[in-house]
């Protein structure tokens, strides 16, 4: 028995079958919760989005075009989400109009102590991680979209641009511009690329 | 072509979606130009940098989909309308249900239709609808078990779901009283925080009703 495609099974749905929806949720929970946990740093904020993707694919489906792929119409609607979501919590740094400069909220990933290193070893790891994400929270949004699109989820350029409704020239630009802001972030943060 | 110009073929080449011609003449400006061979030298230890540093990405919470519901009436303007499927998630569980057609929640008083019953304001649409979303989550807690799913964790997560909707619920009164304060202020005209006020304004808002 062939595996039925992601389309096959939205086409379904749109008829009222349910078990499609399941079984699409089934394939795409765990890369939309990484991709999405990967964009808001924080475990209930990545669920929430996950939750809210997976409502809107199901109330949406009859709107989703016949011939395009629903993998980026998935990261097209959980982008929004973040987008949406990152906009209300402030998560980014902020500098208010009036002069005022709201400290820096930054939701890093959570530090871990990998088992095969010693304390040191793995509190200078983590302390690493943090400085990188930290650097990448310096980015204006659509540059990180991008490198997290391309670096994390492996997609490529011409799947990257169709999420990002925008031309593959744009998302190779904003890619360049991306690695090379982050290259003076993580110098910010006293971390060398050399 | 300046070397800025070959920043797409840069980044093209340094995740390999570069090939054919368009490598060949990469590589032939890269054997005679040291500075784009630094660029792309410097970006790639950039990524090898941030590939080091992956998040570390907890698991992901399981979704299981169980049935389908009767229609679900739905009015976006509200917190307990929000949903055109009821979503709940526990203990990495999410039970999801298809969407049905918004039904129309409210009368619309027409100048030349005598209205069969009284307008149906916001708190009452807002009162039906927490009544049905009652309704829902009793029938969702009286379904057959599934494995895996304990009551507890059913309970914790409807508690919570049960919590978000009363901060959307605030943040939807918040609105609404912000309104009536915004409204005091340009007319000049004390109408209070009262249920009776917030028909009013509701009311003036809703293009279809006219003053009877």
């Amino acid at each position: 028995m062939t595996r039925s495609t992601d389309e096959d099974l939205l086409l379904s749905v749109r008829a009222g079958d349910i078990a499609s929806f399941g079984l699409l949720v089934t394939r795409w929970e765990q890369p939309l919760f990484r991709f999405v946990y990967r964009m808001l740093p924080a475990h209930e904020d990545a669920r929430d989005v996950c939750q809210e993707t997976f409502l809107r694919v199901l109330k949406k489906a009859h709107r989703f075009k016949q011939g395009s792929r629903f993998s980026t119409w998935m990261y097209q609607i959980a982008l929004n989400l973040c987008r949406d979501h990152a906009r209300r919590r402030r998560r980014w740094s902020l500098v208010v109009d009036d002069g005022r400069e709201i400290p820096e909220r930054v939701a890093g990933p959570p530090t871990t102590m990998a088992s095969d290193l010693d304390p040191a070893s793995a509190a200078e790891r983590s302390q690493a991680r943090e400085a990188v994400w930290r650097a990448l929270g310096r980015l204006p949004a659509e540059q990180r979209e991008v490198l997290i699109l391309k670096e994390f989820e492996d997609l490529k350029f011409r799947e990257i641009a169709a999420i990002l409704g925008c031309p593959e020239s744009t998302a190779k630009s904003r890619l360049y511009y991306g690695l090379s802001g982050l290259r003076a972030a993580l110098a910010a943060e006293g971390i060398t690329t050399a | 072509m300046s070397c800025r110009e070959w920043k797409e073929s840069w980044v093209a080449h340094l995740y390999g979606e570069l090939d054919g011609q368009e490598l060949l003449t990469l590589q032939a400006h890269l054997d005679g130009c040291l500075e784009c061979t630094a660029t792309l030298d410097a970006l790639g230890r950039t990524r090898n940098r941030l590939r080091e540093s992956p998040p570390d990405v907890p698991a992901a919470p399981r979704v299981i989909v169980v049935g389908s519901a009767p229609a679900w009436s739905a009015s976006w303007g509200f917190a307990a309308g929000s949903l055109a499927a009821l979503v709940v998630v526990g203990a990495g569980l999410w039970i999801a249900r298809p969407p049905s057609p918004v039904q129309p929640s409210g009368q619309i008083v027409q100048d030349n239709r005598p209205p069969t019953d009284p307008p149906v304001g916001p708190t009452d649409r807002f009162a039906e609808q927490l009544a049905a979303l009652d309704t829902r989550l009793d029938r969702v807690e009286a379904a057959p078990a599934v494995p895996g799913l304990t009551s507890a964790a059913l309970r914790d997560e409807l508690a919570r779901f049960e919590r978000r909707l009363s901060r959307e619920r605030a943040d939807e009164l918040d609105y609404l009283l912000q309104s009536i304060t915004a409204s005091e202020l340009r007319t000049g005209t004390w109408i209070d925080r009262t249920q009776d006020a917030i028909h009013l304004l509701a009311a003036r808002q809703d293009p279809e009703v006219r003053d009877q």
